[in-house]
């Protein structure tokens, strides 16, 4: 794994931004049909904008073409992109929560119980610990603080 | 597409939907393929998705307090009913004693509460929730997708209202009116009724398209099995009319990629009717579209049409030879045969 990919970046970067020229880059790539996990490598992309945004001594663009394990492995690299959260807003929206939508947050974010597991755990199904799981991201997306 | 994403949740929302399936174990080749297919058609998803991996890497990042809630008790408390439930009518019989636990190693860790509920259920047999129904409206030309506290998604067309009930061991929702997409979660402990007039219909896992009118309910089922009323059992791809005299005969092979259409803000029509043609229109658009005469009343058309442009419908109208559109009041289009009389018959 690409360590420096880990190092924090400040904190006011501007998502949309952010996402423009990764959308264009994305664009750009001629090989992106071939890429196994693009998921993956967008992920990159916006990490190595991130990099060139912070110390301007990167090449631009050169080094985050295509690496093989991008072509063939299922790797996913962290994005590092700085975000503080409201501790107050975070308690008051998981008190809010149903009970079943409260349950999987927290065992799948804090206890990191596999989906499998929670489904097994609370007798539900595997689409919907997906479902929940995404309805979850939604609502603590008012915690973050931008 | 064994992970299909509902392309009509708004992009943060299919974003989040997104980042979940592609971080579970369950993920394939295919999968991967088609959000690369989805991200790249507009940068706005780009943003959704990068926002969604800042709030999962703040949310992991070790430096927030989560509540200290064990993970037995929030099992626990998943698992219950809901804390405003009432103990109602003792003496009646309680209607079906729920199996929705039936896997074997929750039925062994669980049996101990399964007897503690039996137990109340003796001195108090039948328990409700005592909530109001939720009720979800959508306006004049407006389409909104809901996601139930369950798993099930509805997805309301225009000027349509539903009620939601959700139990411990009943789902109900009522179509006031309008027309609505029923995407159903499966739990064989929690049956999903949707009442529509006076048709009662019954899903398990199941996606299918209820269309309330005054005087007809249409069902259209996409996928899974829905039963209507006592005894009749609809499969995939059949529809049937519901009337106040009950059911009609269901038809195989309808087309549901028709009955649906509306999610795409399509109007499909094959041999239908202008005047049948003009008032599905009108049901989307303020602008009426009003046809004169029996005879172009009855002329049939086949088309697709975005239900949200009314003017390329206006158009194809007036591409009928023998037709003219003059404006009528109200910013209504008058259509007509050229040589009728224009006060229309």
């Amino acid at each position: 794994m690409l360590r420096f990919l880990g190092r924090r970046v400040r904190a006011s970067v501007d998502i949309e931004d952010l996402a423009q020229e990764t959308y264009l880059r994305l664009l750009r790539a001629r090989d992106l049909g071939e890429v196994r996990n693009p998921q993956a490598y967008l992920l990159r992309v916006a990490g190595h904008v991130l990099l060139e945004w912070r110390d301007q001594q990167l090449p631009p663009e050169s080094t985050v073409l295509l690496d093989d394990d991008l072509l063939v492995d299922h790797s996913a690299p962290e994005l590092e992109l700085e975000a503080s959260l409201s501790q107050k807003r975070l308690d008051q929206t998981l008190a809010s929560l149903s009970p079943t939508l409260r349950a999987v947050l927290l065992l799948r974010l804090r206890d990191q119980y596999s989906c499998e597991a929670i489904a097994r755990e609370l007798g539900i199904t595997h689409r919907q610990v997906r479902r929940y799981l995404a309805r979850g991201y939604e609502r603590l997306r008012s915690v973050l603080e931008n | 597409m064994a992970h299909d994403i509902d392309s009509t949740l708004p992009i943060p929302e299919q974003a989040a939907e997104w980042w979940v399936l592609l971080h579970s174990d369950e993920a394939s080749p295919a999968d991967h393929r088609e959000f690369g297919e989805w991200v790249a058609r507009s940068p706005e998803r780009v943003a959704a998705y990068l926002q969604t991996a800042r709030l999962s890497n703040a949310l992991q990042s070790g430096t927030i307090r989560w509540p200290d809630t064990t993970p037995e008790v929030l099992i626990r408390e998943a698992q219950q009913p809901s804390q405003n439930v009432l103990p109602f009518l003792p003496g009646a019989s309680v209607a079906s004693q729920p199996e929705q636990r039936g896997r074997t190693g929750l039925r062994a860790r669980w049996g101990l509460a399964l007897a503690a509920t039996l137990i109340i259920g003796i001195g108090s047999p039948v328990w409700f929730v005592l909530t109001s129904p939720q009720q979800y409206k959508t306006k004049f030309g407006e389409e909104r997708s809901i996601l139930l506290d369950d798993g099930s998604r509805v997805t309301l067309n225009t000027s349509s209202t539903i009620e939601v009930e959700l139990g411990k061991r009943s789902r109900v929702v009522r179509l006031v009116e309008g027309e609505a997409l029923f995407d159903v979660a499966h739990d064989p402990g929690r049956p999903f009724d949707v009442r529509a007039g006076s048709a009662v219909l019954r899903a398990v896992g199941t996606q299918f398209n209820v269309d309330l009118r005054p005087s007809q309910t249409t069902v259209t089922v996409v996928e899974g099995r829905v039963q209507v009323g006592s005894a009749l059992i609809l499969g995939a791809a059949d529809r049937v009319v519901i009337t106040k005299a009950g059911p009609g005969t269901p038809v195989h092979g309808a087309n549901v990629a028709a009955a649906t259409s509306w999610m795409q803000h399509q109007l499909v029509f094959e041999h239908r009717p202008l005047r049948e043609v003009a008032a599905e229109f009108n049901r989307y658009n303020r602008d009426k579209v009003v046809i004169v005469g029996a005879q172009l009343e009855q002329q049939e058309v086949t088309g697709v049409f975005q239900s949200n442009d009314p003017a390329s419908f206006v158009a194809f109208l007036a591409s009928i030879p023998g037709v003219q559109i003059r404006a009528g009041a109200n910013g209504a289009h008058i259509v007509a045969a050229q040589d009728a009389a224009p006060a229309g018959r």
